[in-house]
């Protein structure tokens, strides 16, 4: 075995390890030592899970939902808002950076309890609309991060050389700047998606228990409600975002395979 | 009729740099390199002339059509960079359509003429490549091949080959003068390469600290450089304080007289090196003798003033330091430059 091959498994086993004494649980098994099989294995919290009233798919679909529009608008805001960031000298630049990346390193609750005052008189309060804005706030730093790296890496004659061959603003942007964005956009939009994916007290907060996304309808079943049923929400959650994780990845390797020149100068 | 001319273009970037108004008309089909050293404000006057930079005053005209505010891409010009730029996501065909693609050419048709563009800069055969298989001498020519293909009214290089090595410099010179010839496409070319300049231009605009000090084809320029400063940047060594008087100009080493009118007064006499000869009326010794590629640089004390020679005749390699010679000075078309 070569020997990067055994680290990768390696890496492979820490992180499936976690998801072991999920996947027991939410057979509602007790695992005690010495027993090598764990006790009283039934299908119980898998059957409550995707019974028609658990409402489990139409969280999924909506979390998805929010998650995707979360995404668009974030690219709509983002990409412009890095353009800009790098490539026009403004003033207070730094400031703005500053303000616009600040939701990482603060917690988005802290900014969501005053949110949550002005949405109240806006009316935007349990809909979906106003949990898609609250998980703008968390998810948007990385989109700019991201765009604003691919913006860096990129030299700015290239949009003059396209300029000089007569292409006009709007054709530049898809002929040139786009497919150079792609490859960083992707990381951002991963990560926009699971960030959206994953809230669970904001959208408490705005959506008020009626916006229920996958994390609202699980969450109360780990905090003592029942731990198998929790535990296989868990489960198909993990599932949902990593199937996300590999579709996106997936949509980049084919978008190399058709144009195999570009990733050499990418990476 | 002019085919570009520039008027009184000026631009300022607050107190570091400010480009003087500018003028110049450039023939159609003429090769007109601006030369200068670099911070002289020659890129930023392509620019200006590219449309990519907008001016502080002044226009420019083409066909007597005036072009100051049309956006670059509706300009139907094409530039060279330093670096090729290529697209990387493109191939190398799809890289020389792309100017086509951007006028809505079909894409047989774009695919068609680029290959035979590609052709013509020796590149026939490569359109299925990606750019990043190509070395940086064949991505500089595909470049060269995305700017004609759109047939361009006004082809602008910008140092287009001083990232090149030497050789593949020279092999890169030479094939845009044989495109420039063929052709015929009007070309501003921006260079600090006094070789490139003298060997492709028409016509060479010299520029120092954001002026065009003087514009002549490479011969005029070299044999009667207008400035001191342009004597000095063209690589003048010798420089005699003289005196006219009337009809006679005195120099330490005789007087001459004036072949054409000049005005009385203290001149400096600049003497190209390679126009001092190895034999003639005047006694020298020999201080320093420095061999380089190509040449045999000797420098000459005579009368109190040291001359440099450049040679490399027998008789300049047979010299040593120390060596007691005499040298004959040019006794016509004397540079005379003020102070």
């Amino acid at each position: 075995m070569r020997r990067s091959s055994f680290y990768l498994l390696l890496i492979g086993l820490i992180f499936a390890l976690p998801f072991v004494p999920a996947l027991i649980a939410s057979f509602g098994g007790v695992w005690r030592f010495p027993t090598i099989i764990p006790d009283g294995i039934n299908l119980r919290a898998w059957e409550s899970v995707f019974s028609p009233s658990s409402r489990t798919l139409s969280a999924i679909f909506l979390s998805l939902w929010i998650a995707f529009c979360v995404t668009v608008i974030n690219l709509m805001v983002g990409i412009p808002a890095a353009y800009a960031l790098t490539r026009k000298k403004l003033r207070f630049q730094s400031g703005i950076e500053a303000v616009l990346l600040a939701p990482i390193f603060v917690p988005a609750l802290a900014a969501v309890m005053g949110i949550h005052l002005t949405f109240l008189r806006l009316g935007l309060t349990e809909t979906v609309i106003g949990v898609i804005l609250v998980h703008l706030a968390p998810s948007m730093p990385y989109v700019i991060r991201a765009a604003m790296i691919s913006f860096q890496t990129m030299n700015e004659e290239a949009e003059d050389a396209a300029k000089m061959l007569g292409a006009t603003k709007s054709q530049r942007f898809y002929h040139v700047i786009l497919p150079h964005l792609i490859p960083g956009l992707t990381a951002g939009v991963v990560l926009s998606m699971l960030i959206s994916l994953s809230q669970y007290s904001v959208t408490l907060l705005i959506g008020a228990g009626q916006v229920i996304t996958l994390p609202i309808l699980f969450v109360p079943f780990l905090n003592g409600g029942d731990p198998a049923i929790g535990s296989a929400y868990t489960l198909v959650f993990s599932a949902v975002a990593l199937a996300l994780v590999l579709l996106l990845d997936g949509g980049l390797r084919s978008y190399y395979a058709t144009r195999k020149g570009g990733c050499h100068e990418w990476i | 009729m002019s085919g570009f001319e520039i008027k009184n273009l000026s631009k300022s970037y607050g107190e570091d740099f400010t480009l003087a108004p500018v003028s110049l008309t450039i023939q159609s089909g003429e090769f007109v390199t601006l030369l200068g050293p670099s911070g002289c404000g020659k890129t930023t006057l392509l620019k200006l002339v590219a449309g990519l930079i907008a001016p502080d005053g002044g226009e420019v005209y083409q066909q007597g059509k005036e072009l100051t505010s049309v956006p670059s891409e509706n300009r139907q010009f094409a530039m060279m960079f330093q670096q090729p730029h290529l697209f990387p996501h493109m191939t190398i065909a799809e890289n020389v359509a792309f100017g086509l693609r951007m006028r809505k050419v079909a894409k047989k048709e774009r695919l068609k003429k680029a290959e035979e563009v590609l052709a013509e800069v020796g590149l026939g055969g490569y359109g299925k490549r990606y750019p990043y298989e190509l070395s940086g001498g064949q991505q500089q020519r595909v470049s060269l091949a995305r700017a004609l293909v759109i047939e361009p009214t006004l082809l602008l290089l910008d140092e287009p080959f001083s990232a090149l090595d030497p050789l593949l410099k020279v092999e890169m010179q030479q094939l845009v003068k044989t495109v420039h010839q063929q052709t015929g496409v009007t070309t501003i070319c921006v260079t600090h390469d006094q070789e490139e300049a003298f060997y492709l231009s028409d016509r060479i605009a010299l520029m120092q600290t954001g002026e065009v000090v003087q514009v002549a084809d490479p011969q005029t320029l070299y044999r009667s450089p207008a400035t001191l400063a342009v004597a000095k940047f063209l690589g003048y060594k010798n420089f005699i304080p003289v005196k006219v008087e009337q009809d006679s100009i005195v120099t330490p080493f005789g007087t001459y007289a004036a072949t054409i009118s000049i005005e009385s007064g203290k001149y400096q006499w600049a003497i190209p090196s390679e126009a001092i000869s190895l034999k003639g009326s005047l006694q020298g010794l020999v201080n320093e003798v420095v061999h380089h590629k190509g040449y045999i640089e000797t420098v000459v004390e005579v009368e109190g003033h040291e001359l440099t020679v450049r040679k490399l005749t027998p008789d300049a390699q047979a010299l040593r330091v120390g060596d007691s010679i005499t040298i004959g000075l040019p006794d016509e078309d004397l540079v005379l430059l003020r102070e």
